[in-house]
């Protein structure tokens, strides 16, 4: 797990001394390339190929670099009614505003009172493939692949050109069938230009590649000028999020403006409108405060619950990996989508900050610390080789957390970081396995794990 | 030599760079294809190109190859840029669509060579430092690894096991769910 502001980790600490020059006839550096490309799965059994390979596919900071390079895109929607109702996928966007010629527009969102057969688990892995999970019975309903990364190298020349994609699901009112739109960030040479795909979601368990249809594109001037200062805007980052009271959709983006080393992020805001306004009414992005402290953002550290988006802040990530430094204030930063500001910080739970973290059984090279949403409480998972602690938050003014389940990840035979992605209807929860991307299925009553049912 | 139709508004495209082989053969190309090296783009940019770009750690074989997969790559890079005033987005990313499917080909075509050319594409690719061209040949190496027995890999790279039957046993136990 890293993100563009921790960095660091990923750097080979002194390959020379791992003799991984020997693994394969080319230079360290490269041999790291190669091996960071393999599945966990093929890396583990690869250690008994001799000494030199079993130290390096071993080394907790190979596990944690391997992790981190394969933190390529993945999304997981926890309860499906968080999602609206897309009505046809034609209509489906209007964040894309200077496109007037093609207007998009999106349904009211409908919320069902049932919500058995409606709720489900998807997730996007690193090969792009999303599994749709029945929430009642834990049950792989659908599948399908999409080669995202293979798009992405063949798209332009730079990977770095691209952003993280963000998906939005939904169901169509009149047939039932679920979709998936997903924006995907990029920037060429002179202009940003966000895409805008959408994808039918089928029934049945034999994987089928995804056809990604093509909507709309935003296109954007790459500077911007603030102050008399022309900044340079990077990759824009998205989420999506619903508001509780009004179930309106708003889209909210960070623009990373850079010049020289000056850096200044801006958030915007946008609301996704329904089909009934007539003629439809091209979004207008607001401008808002920037984040009042620096925040990780990737997939598994922001999470929006009942209307408020929360991100795990820097401070957070770095209590973790550095003990030496360990704070309690500004864990978590949140916004609120309704009245689109800002929220007092969250602070990160007490015994954790008094030492408990590092009571000997703990390896803080190997923590994971990620945000869910478990039934809809904030959790703060923080997950090692050994054991995976999910902390639940009770009182967001006082900072109150309290750890409700300490997992033993040993028991998965696995013995890798993982984080919680859902909690399904009978208690039982489905983690992801951070650097392999298997999905788990732990069940706390008996302590132990099964495979997704598929 | 303008390459026509492509970047009309912009003579930077114009501009070639000379690339120097290790065995001092010289390669003329657009400044368009050499960026596509972050490690050549640094050194325009530093405005150290004039004479020529020597490249001691790539032969011309090599250094042939690799010309030929940035110029695909850049084709695509300009060509996508230079489509998207001319034709509605929709329009233009069927457009792009098409042309994915164009490099995925020409990518595969590309990695169809042997074990010996791959390493020495990787080693350049890492040395000029470009993403794609690593990514897709370190990927090529992982996929021929992946999927094969530790048995398999000491024959693939001649490596002889020097863990003893009991450390190999111990291991096994500890990573047997990857055996099954």
């Amino acid at each position: 797990m890293v993100s563009s502001a921790t960095h660091q980790e990923t750097a080979p600490p002194d390959l020379a001394a791992h003799d991984a020059g020997a693994l394969l006839p080319l230079t360290p550096d490269a041999t790291y390339e190669v091996l960071l490309r393999l599945p966990g799965k093929s890396l583990c059994r690869l250690q008994v190929v001799c000494r030199a390979w079993r130290s390096l596919l071993s080394a907790p900071w190979f596990v944690a670099a391997h992790a981190a390079h394969n933190r390529e895109p993945y999304y997981v929607a926890a309860a499906f009614h968080d999602a609206g109702a897309l009505e046809r996928e034609g209509q489906l966007v209007d964040v894309l505003d200077d496109v007037p010629s093609l207007p998009g527009r999106i349904v009211k969102p409908q919320v069902r009172g049932k919500k058995d057969d409606d709720t489900v688990v998807k997730t996007i892995e690193l090969s792009g493939r999303f599994r749709q999970l029945n929430r009642a019975s834990g049950a792989v309903v659908c599948q399908l692949w999409s080669k995202l990364e293979k798009e992405r190298a063949a798209r332009g020349s730079n990977l770095g050109d691209y952003g993280e994609p963000v998906y939005l699901f939904g169901q169509v009112t009149g047939t039932g069938e679920h979709k998936v739109l997903r924006m995907i960030p990029c920037r060429w040479n002179r202009s940003r230009k966000d895409l805008v795909e959408v994808c039918t979601l089928r029934g049945g368990c034999s994987p089928a590649p995804a056809e990604w249809r093509p909507k709309q594109a935003w296109n954007a001037s790459a500077r911007v000028v603030i102050g008399g200062v022309s900044y340079f805007l990077s990759v824009a980052s998205y989420l999506f999020g619903q508001v509780t009271r009004t179930e309106a959709h708003k889209v909210f983006r960070m623009l990373p403006c850079r010049w020289n080393r000056n850096r200044k992020d801006l958030v915007e805001v946008c609301t996704l409108r329904g089909c009934n306004c007539n003629p439809p009414a091209p979004a207008k992005w607001r401008p808002k405060q920037g984040f009042p402290l620096p925040v990780v953002w990737n997939a598994s550290t922001r999470v929006v619950i009942g209307g408020v988006a929360y991100f795990l802040s820097v401070a957070a990530y770095s209590s973790i990996m550095n003990p030496r430094s360990i704070k309690q204030q500004g864990w978590v930063v949140r916004f609120d989508l309704e009245a689109e500001e800002w929220r007092p910080d969250i602070r990160g739970p007490n015994s954790l900050v008094s030492g408990d973290l590092f009571d000997g059984h703990r390896d803080p090279s190997s923590e994971v610390i990620t945000l869910a949403n478990l039934n809809g409480s904030l959790v703060i998972s923080l997950g090692s080789t050994r054991y995976m602690d999910l902390w639940f938050l009770m009182d967001s003014e006082k900072g109150l957390w309290v750890r409700q389940y300490s997992v033993q990840v040993e028991r998965s035979g696995h013995c890798l970081p993982m984080q919680p992605l859902v909690m399904l209807e009978d208690g039982r929860i489905v983690t992801l396995i951070t650097s392999t991307r298997l999905l788990q299925i732990y069940d706390p009553i008996t302590g132990g794990f099964s495979s997704l049912m598929s | 030599m303008a390459s026509a139709g492509s970047g009309d508004e912009k003579a930077a495209a114009a501009a070639m760079i000379t690339l120097i082989s290790s065995d001092n053969e010289k390669f003329e190309v657009t400044e368009a294809t050499a960026t596509l090296s972050q490690t050549i783009r640094h050194m325009i940019e530093d405005g150290c190109t004039d004479g020529g770009v020597p490249l001691p750690n790539v032969t011309s074989k090599i250094l042939a190859r690799v010309i030929e997969y940035c110029k695909k790559h850049a084709t695509a890079a300009a060509g996508e840029e230079g489509s998207s005033s001319s034709f509605s987005d929709a329009a233009f990313l069927e457009v792009d669509r098409a042309f994915l499917e164009e490099l995925e080909e020409f990518d595969d075509a590309f990695l169809e060579v042997d074990r010996a050319t791959l390493f020495d594409l990787i080693l350049a690719a890492n040395y000029l430092d470009i993403k794609g061209l690593l990514n897709l040949t370190c990927q090529k190496v992982a996929d021929s690894v992946k999927g094969k027995t530790p048995e398999q890999i000491r024959e693939m790279y001649n490596i002889v096991n020097d863990l003893t039957p009991e450390e190999e046993a111990e291991i096994r136990r500890e990573t047997q769910w990857a055996f099954e």
